[in-house]
């Protein structure tokens, strides 16, 4: 077994389907892609060819260009933080020797595994200005200074969503963190024990130098899915009050299927793969510098 | 070190792939449509899912026919009984299936889409002009002249002008269903309680505000998370102020957005705001939530289409018996005459130039200007309708009549500026104003409005 598996024609066999699947749904489709970023297009029309134009409009035309990047910046660096510092938190707690922790694992877990739509519904109501359960609370505490029609006005409205995201995926970063702290073997905590560290001291030596891969593998999976965010936004706010809370991949969405102007939508989508790219390539190199082998 | 570039382009796939099914998702079921990487390599296999029919001879076609009502107004209703009439027939050509995508932010994308992969529907819906061109042009359309002229009962059937907003390049691409016109609607039973007369001008506008608002009582139902809905509104408001001139010079190419109307209408839009004039939480509500709020007696007037007018007769409307009609007020020094509305054929059917069965869709569009289904239109959703239908005036809802009447000086129309501009334009328009009523700077709004029509007229 072990030597068929060496041999290239088997590795051959097992791997070029799925590449080639691969390939024609994901290569091919970007190729296309970027070739389309050059034209003027509406999709049901002849396509017009006119050169970077697209871009050129793009960077110095496009306010909601701008404004989405920079939102989309913001999404990356909260989601970031709050994520991999609470998902850590919980991921420490539920391996910590307390009572009921398969409840609590699925307690945190559960709103990553309902449908984004019906999450966004869900906190929309709880943002509601007039029935929403956050301004009636902070208004029967007696803060009712601090009510906002959160999702509606441009300062509030980013972090609105942005709490929403977190809370949808700090479940699923946990896991990822219960999975490594959990691939450790027992011993090593037990020494470490008995060599004297307890509590923070605990996890700041041990615990985190050991699932250092899950802290890279996780931030990557965090900022790509903040960059190409969608779902959410489109559900909650649709890019409003007057696209403050639009990220690229809705406008790339309103200007193609809205607008027909697929061409643009295209070179939206290109930029935006370039800079999924960029952040993935520089995460790594960060990554690279601090690698320590144990 | 080879292994950690595996894992960087492993990444790097991962991520490319969520990309493309992240706008996946969200069309519904219509993966390859949806995202515009995927198009080209989505249009064989969509063509495919719907070309193996059955060449037998008596095997009827199947027919797709969208729609963009909500599944709770009378227009949804009957339109499905036309289909389940219309399919029980022995000597029908086919077989009709319906897909309803309410609201057209998310009809007209789903559309495209499903235009562009070329398995979009036989027949659909259409605004006029602009909106109707993007299509003609492209060649999306059957040309609809030669039928209508070979078949002069039905053509005639018609109020007089039907066509013209529905007509490019002298061919008719659509046919309408229905009218529609932009009154100002009011409560009556709140007007009563307070004393007031619906506003003849916008001083008097601005008095009925200010008391209503004294008393606690959310003047206008009005929202702009739907942008056209707040687009619909500044239109009645630019139009009083300036005029048919600057809009018509808009649409010719030879005007500007910075024309002194326009902004002022920006202006008076935040000054409407705030005096308080808008619910609160206004910037959050969209058209169900406002044509509800209305309809729940909560707002005092609502600026809409007369299409709204079958909710506000629903066995559930509080306001039932109490909806007034009234012109929307004049501006002082304002070019625009009290008489003239904003209005437009608001459901006009046309047939994919690549229809399986031209014949069939034809008999869809006939049943829909039918006697019977005309009827039904003005009765049960209080539409004007689109032909000469004879009318039982014990029947038609108040409201409609009420709007007849007041109609009935009309000195002139002006169309939609979404509908007149097309989408790009147009849906700029409208973002435009959402923008104004969500704080930005309405010099700076109109001449971003400015650059982006300069860049895309065609």
């Amino acid at each position: 077994m072990e030597k068929l598996l060496r041999k290239k024609t088997t590795i051959l066999f097992f791997t070029v389907p799925a590449l080639l699947f691969y390939t024609a749904i994901v290569f091919v489709p970007i190729l296309f892609s970027i070739y389309y970023s050059f034209f003027s297009w509406d999709a049901i029309s002849p396509r017009k060819y006119v050169g970077l134009d697209n871009f050129v409009r793009m960077f110095t035309k496009d306010d909601v260009f701008v404004t989405s990047v920079k939102n989309m910046l913001f999404l990356t660096v909260t989601s970031i933080v709050f994520q991999q510092v609470l998902g850590f938190m919980l991921a420490v707690f539920i391996t910590s020797r307390i009572k009921g922790k398969e409840f609590f694992k699925n307690v945190y877990f559960f709103p990553a595994v309902i449908s984004s739509v019906a999450v966004g519904m869900l906190w929309t109501f709880i943002y509601d200005p007039g029935i929403g359960l956050l301004n009636g609370f902070l208004g029967l505490i007696g803060l009712g200074s601090l009510q906002h029609q959160w999702l509606y006005e441009p300062a509030t409205a980013m972090w609105a969503i942005t709490t929403v995201v977190s809370w949808q995926y700090v479940g699923y970063t946990m896991i990822l963190y219960v999975a490594a702290i959990q691939n450790v073997p027992g011993e090593i905590f037990e020494s470490a024990r008995i060599d004297g560290a307890v509590g923070w001291r605990l996890v700041r030596t041990m615990t985190i130098p050991l699932v250092r891969p899950i802290i890279k593998v996780s931030t990557v999976l965090i900022t790509i899915g903040s960059l190409k965010f969608f779902d959410l936004v489109f559900v909650m706010t649709r890019g409003g009050p007057a696209d403050s809370t639009t990220v690229l991949a809705l406008h790339m969405y309103s200007r193609s299927f809205s607008q027909l102007e697929y061409g643009y939508g295209d070179a939206l989508a290109v930029v935006l793969l370039a800079m999924c790219l960029a952040a993935t390539m520089i995460i790594h190199a960060i990554f690279r510098k601090s690698e320590v082998e144990y | 070190m080879k292994t950690r570039k595996w894992t960087v382009l492993l990444t790097v796939a991962a991520m490319l792939l969520a990309l493309l099914s992240a706008c996946g998702g969200r069309s519904n079921n219509d993966e390859g449509a949806a995202s515009p990487p995927a198009t080209q390599s989505a249009s064989p296999s969509a063509g495919a899912s719907a070309s193996p029919e059955p060449s037998g001879a008596k095997e009827k076609s199947k027919l797709l026919v969208y729609d963009w009502q909500t599944s709770d107004s009378a227009q949804f209703k009957i339109m499905e009984d036309m289909i389940a009439e219309y399919n029980a027939k022995p000597d029908a050509k086919a077989t009709l299936t319906s897909q309803h995508l309410p609201g057209s932010d998310v009809y007209y994308p789903k559309l495209n889409a499903s235009l562009a992969a070329n398995s979009g529907p036989d027949v659909f819906p259409l605004h006029g002009a602009g909106k109707l061109k993007t299509y003609s042009d492209a060649g999306r359309l059957m040309d609809l002249t030669g039928i209508l002229d070979a078949e002069p009962d039905w053509k005639n059937s018609f109020t007089s002008g039907a066509f013209n907003l529905l007509t490019q390049g002298g061919k008719i691409y659509a046919v309408p269903t229905s009218f529609a016109a932009v009154p100002l609607f009011y409560n009556k039973d709140i007007f009563a309680k307070y004393n007031l007369q619906p506003p003849q001008t916008y001083d008097d506008l601005k008095n009925v505000v200010k008391v209503l608002k004294d008393n606690g009582v959310t003047p206008f139902a009005f929202g702009s998370k739907d942008a056209w809905t707040s687009a619909l509104f500044s239109e009645m408001i630019a139009n009083r102020i300036g005029g048919d001139e600057p809009f018509n010079k808009i649409l010719d190419g030879s005007g500007s957005w910075t024309d002194p109307s326009f902004i002022e209408t920006g202006k008076v839009l935040n000054e409407l705001k705030d005096l308080g004039a808008f619910p609160k939480g206004f910037l959050g509500l969209d058209n169900n939530a406002i044509n509800n709020m209305f309809k729940n007696g909560e707002a005092a007037m609502f600026v809409m289409g007369s299409w709204a007018i079958g909710n506000m007769v629903k066995e559930d409307s509080k306001v039932k018996n109490s909806v007034g009609i009234a012109k929307f007020p004049t501006f002082p020094g304002g070019k625009g005459d009290i008489d003239v509305w904003l209005g437009q054929p608001s459901y006009n059917l046309a047939i994919n130039a690549s229809t399986k069965d031209k014949d069939a869709a034809i008999d869809y569009l006939k049943m829909f200007t039918s006697d019977k289904y005309q009827q039904r239109i003005a009765i049960e959703a209080g539409e004007i309708p689109a032909t000469n239908v004879q009318l039982d005036p014990a029947k038609v809802p108040a409201i409609s009549q009420d709007l007849q009447k007041a109609m009935s000086t009309m000195k002139g129309m002006f169309i939609f500026y979404d509908v007149g501009l097309g989408a790009k334009i147009g849906d700029e328009y409208n973002k435009t104003i959402q923008g104004i009523l969500a704080g930005k700077k309405v010099e700076d709004a109109f001449q971003a409005l400015e650059q982006y029509t300069k860049d895309n007229r065609g």
